[in-house]
């Protein structure tokens, strides 16, 4: 099955948003890659927007919208009831724009009962004019009780000061106030407990944000403190104390750093943060959904686990199975890639890849992911024989003979598969490596190497004794230079 | 003005007779004479050579003839010039050509210019080879002459005597004391690799640029960049990609020859694309600059070396491949294009392949060399004795280094500024040095460059003298 997707065609819509919009970083990522659109989802939208809350909602929703016309308009409309429910009036104008182009656009192109439904809205002006007063009045309010708190200079009261303002500002969709907000509060944690709530904020704002090192260095910071390093170690001994950190608070720390491991492509760490999450106590919808959190790590361990490390990290693992509950067809995918099935592994792979173009964190890994998870599949495949013919090789991937001999050489190349190819009768032959013979080419490789460096080391050591050195002539030597130049080039 | 050369040469025989070369070599260099030569007619300095004897009064000889050489315009005769250089190179003394290396070297570096403009350079040859004899003192040594002799070699296409030297590891530097003297060394490297190149030994020759390259500078030389182009040329054809230079390299050369020479490592990367279409195109636009860099074969040479290297990646992923299917994945023109190619590197040992004409198919095999004959391991022995003679060469150095009183000065003060060791004076230091010496047999000396002696040494060398 060929993944059903084509280049956008449409117009790229201009957004003229202020610099703190969380998008506009999506955004220029997104335009650097290949934009692409994707035409054939299979997810029922409101569902799958009912696991999100706060502005990881309204992400998702503003992403899916950008890459999926099928779902613009439905997506742009969910988001706008959601936003009416925040004080985010900016992303209240954007989605409302959006919105209304998607409407024309959809009228334009003249699907007559489409149409009938679909007539525009009116601008709320008055839900906008209430809002950015009820803003400025709260945003008021807040400053002056943080002034008087530091007046009366009460930790405890400056931290929740601090915290209510950061979350007044991620309300009114501010992020880089509110995450200047968040971290003001640093100076202000009296327990532990504090650091990781302050850690915590500063990294849910910074996922928002997609600043990668700042999520990675703040749950590093937090899973530092005593209490994280208590609760994880509680969680395998006795039942959790009720002193202690809640688990959904340390899983919650680990998958945020997984989505950066993700974000910077470091699949193998990505996928190892997210196996130690809990599927009981994957409930943090500002973030992410649980069922997220199990396609990320089926899809990085596909792509980075070996078959020892994808046994004893998934398919044993019994808190894994929880999450792989969740989506079934993951579920399948890692099961027939463990039992080399590899073409109907692959071909349910294809079929759920439009479904992960649509997710913000993952569609710019997608064909990073796919492209070595088919590597792998290959490596599994080829490793146990001495030779293989290239047309069951094919017929077990879905492919043609050629796409075979273009892969497997690209392998060979990248020194992953020890083999040859033997295009006369399309047949690979594992290659037996002679050990001797290698290491004697190794070791003459490695003494002319040395003799050739030593030699020129020696040749500038005696240079060097004796300071000849190219040095800046004065003006009469450099005619000679020049000269000496002249006569190269008459050669 | 006769008196003020009568009077010279009264002087130079008189000193001559008492040995003493030193001062006479100092006088040359004070003399009235060398600040107005051209007042001085040549008949005169022609008198003055004939009471000379070449072997006894050999700097005086060595003077005349530099004096006649300033006066001498390119339409005169150059016959009788050149007879006197040569008699005066053939019989002049050793000893007394060693107080003053820089008028020597200079005048040779004259003649071989007169003979270089005369076309006639076949004959200088044998004469620079004299000359050379005639400042060293063991056969490793380097002298300025060496690179007119390559140049001259190279010129006459007569690269056997400019062989003789390049195939010698240079272990010391004979030089004069003037201040700016690489130039003739750079040349040596750059004519050199020249050679090399010509000969088709092209790991020699991308030795010797290097070497060229790597010349501790403060500023980059043409003939360093000349070099630095030609040196990302041929690693492209012998390696099929540029290898970063030595870290000793000095920085002005990474920064300026870099950007001078930015065409050639756009081609660099237009070559990693492996294209033997898109490497075409290139060339053919900046084809002037090439030719004016004098690099045209070269280039023609690195667009060869794209469809080797393609079919030597081929001979790593195939058994059996057939010829169209070679042809099509090289971008070559046609199976034939294929097969001829695929000969030629078989007959010159890149690839062990037989081809099958009635099916057009062509197998690849592996080296049929097993290491298991015995010229084979003639040949292992023959290579280790070299790394040995090698390793015996730094260990020699380094021990030079170790009884240097510079060095051990410098070691010592040191010491006593970092006031971490404890034991003073000898003791230690000999412990000391023990090891190093050792560190250096051990390692590759390339490997361990900072904690050598050998390179201790070099790194603070320039502010000791």
């Amino acid at each position: 099955m060929l993944p059903r997707m084509r280049h956008l065609d449409l117009p790229q819509q201009v957004h003229n948003q202020p610099n703190q919009e969380p998008m506009v970083v999506d955004e220029a990522e997104a335009t650097s890659e290949e934009v692409v659109s994707v035409l054939n989802p299979t997810f029922e939208l409101e569902m799958y927007a009912a696991q999100y809350t706060g502005l990881a909602k309204l992400n998702r929703l503003l992403f899916i919208a950008d890459r999926c016309p099928p779902m613009r308009i439905e997506a742009l409309r969910l988001a706008l009831d959601h936003v009416m429910g925040t004080l985010n009036v900016n992303k209240y104008q954007e989605v409302f724009r959006k919105l209304c182009d998607a409407l024309q656009a959809a009228n334009a192109q003249g699907v007559p009962d489409v149409a009938d439904t679909y007539e525009l809205p009116q601008v709320d002006a008055h839900w906008v004019d209430s809002r950015l007063k009820q803003v400025a009045l709260k945003t008021e309010k807040l400053d002056n009780d943080l002034k008087n708190y530091k007046a009366n200079s009460i930790k405890e009261s400056i931290r929740r000061g601090t915290d209510d303002l950061g979350e007044h500002y991620l309300d009114c969709g501010d992020l880089n106030n509110a995450l200047r907000s968040f971290a003001r509060a640093r100076d202000y944690c009296t327990s532990g407990r504090h650091v990781i709530d302050y850690c915590l904020n500063v990294t849910r704002v910074s996922v928002y944000l997609q600043y990668w090192q700042h999520v990675e260095s703040y749950v590093t910071k937090a899973e530092n403190t005593p209490e994280v390093i208590i609760a994880t170690s509680a969680t395998t001994q006795a039942g959790p104390s009720t002193d202690s950190v809640s688990p959904t608070i340390i899983d919650k720390l680990r998958c945020c750093r997984g989505i950066a491991a993700l974000a910077t492509k470091k699949y193998k760490k990505a996928a190892l943060h997210f196996l130690q999450a809990n599927a009981y106590n994957c409930d943090f919808p500002d973030i992410m959904a649980a069922r997220d959190v199990a396609m990320y790590a089926g899809l990085c361990a596909l792509a980075s686990f070996d078959r020892a490390e994808l046994a004893r990290n998934i398919i044993n693992q019994q808190n894994f199975k929880q999450f792989l509950e969740l989506d079934p067809q993951l579920r399948d995918i890692i099961q027939y890639f463990y039992e080399s099935r590899y073409g109907q592994c692959l071909a349910l792979l294809d079929s759920i890849q439009d479904n992960l173009l649509l997710d913000i964190y993952l569609a710019p890994h997608v064909s990073a992911l796919y492209g070595q998870i088919r590597k792998r599949a290959w490596i599994q495949y080829f490793s146990p024989y001495s030779s293989a013919d290239m047309n069951r090789m094919a017929s077990a991937f879905n492919t043609t003979v050629q796409q075979v001999e273009e892969e497997i050489m690209q392998l060979i190349l990248d020194n992953q598969i020890q083999a040859r190819i033997d295009s006369q009768n399309k047949i690979v032959y594992a290659r037996d490596v002679d050990q001797r013979t290698t290491t004697f080419q190794k070791c003459v490789e490695i003494g002319d190497e040395l003799e050739r460096r030593t030699k020129a080391l020696m040749l500038r050591a005696t240079l060097i004794k004796h300071r000849i050195v190219v040095k800046c002539p004065p003006r009469m030597m450099a005619t000679c230079i020049v000269n000496g130049e002249r006569e190269n080039k008459n050669l | 003005m006769s008196h003020f050369v009568e009077h010279f040469v009264l002087k130079v025989q008189e000193l001559s007779g008492q040995g003493k070369y030193q001062e006479i070599s100092n006088m040359i260099t004070t003399s009235p004479m060398g600040l107005m030569p051209s007042q001085i007619s040549m008949n005169v300095l022609d008198n003055a050579l004939e009471t000379f004897n070449d072997y006894r009064h050999s700097l005086g000889v060595l003077h005349i003839l530099t004096l006649k050489y300033n006066q001498f315009s390119p339409n005169d005769d150059f016959e009788l010039l050149f007879r006197q250089t040569k008699s005066f190179l053939e019989s002049c003394c050793k000893e007394q050509v060693k107080c003053a290396v820089d008028p020597f070297c200079d005048l040779c570096h004259r003649f071989t210019a007169a003979m270089v403009e005369r076309g006639d350079r076949r004959r200088a040859v044998p004469l620079l080879l004299t000359a050379i004899d005639r400042l060293q003192s063991s056969p490793s040594d380097l002298t300025e002459i060496h690179g007119d002799l390559c140049q001259l070699c190279l010129l006459s296409k007569w690269f056997e005597p400019a062989l003789r030297f390049l195939d010698v590891d240079i272990t010391n530097v004979v030089r004069g004391k003037a201040k700016y003297a690489a130039k003739g060394f750079l040349l040596y490297f750059y004519y050199g690799g020249m050679i090399y190149t010509a000969l088709k030994k092209y790991d020699k020759a991308l030795f010797f640029f290097e070497a060229a390259i790597t010349v501790e500078s403060v500023v980059v030389s043409h003939i360093m960049l000349e070099a630095y182009k030609k040196h990302i040329l041929l690693s492209l054809i012998t390696k099929g990609k540029v290898e970063p230079l030595p870290k000793w390299t000095s920085s002005v050369v990474e920064r300026f020859a870099h950007q001078i020479s930015k065409v050639y490592h756009d081609l660099d990367s237009v070559y990693a694309s492996n294209s033997v279409n898109h490497v075409r195109d290139f060339c053919a636009n900046h084809a002037e600059q090439f030719a004016r860099d004098g690099n045209t074969g070269l280039i023609k040479q690195c667009i060869a070396s794209i469809s080797r290297k393609n079919i030597k990646k081929l001979t790593k992923t195939f058994l059996t491949l057939s010829l169209s299917d070679v042809a099509q994945r090289c971008n070559l023109s046609s199976a034939r294009e294929a097969e001829r190619h695929l000969v030629n590197m078989i007959e010159d040992g890149e690839i062990y392949a037989t081809i099958n004409q009635r099916d057009g198919m062509v197998l690849f095999k592996d080296s049929p060399n097993k290491f298991d004959d015995p010229d084979c391991f003639l040949e292992l022995e023959q290579k280790m004795r070299r790394y040995m003679d090698v390793a015996d060469k730094v260990k020699k150095l380094s021990e030079n280094i170790q009884v240097d009183p510079l060095f051990i000065n410098k070691v010592g003060a040191n010491e006593e500024e970092g006031a971490a060791g404890p034991g003073p004076g000898s003791v230690s230091n000999k412990l000391r040095s023990g090891s190093l010496e050792r560190r250096t047999a051990l390692n590759p000396p390339g490997r361990s460059a900072d904690s050598d002696p050998l390179f201790q040494y070099l790194g603070s060398t320039t502010e000791w003298y």
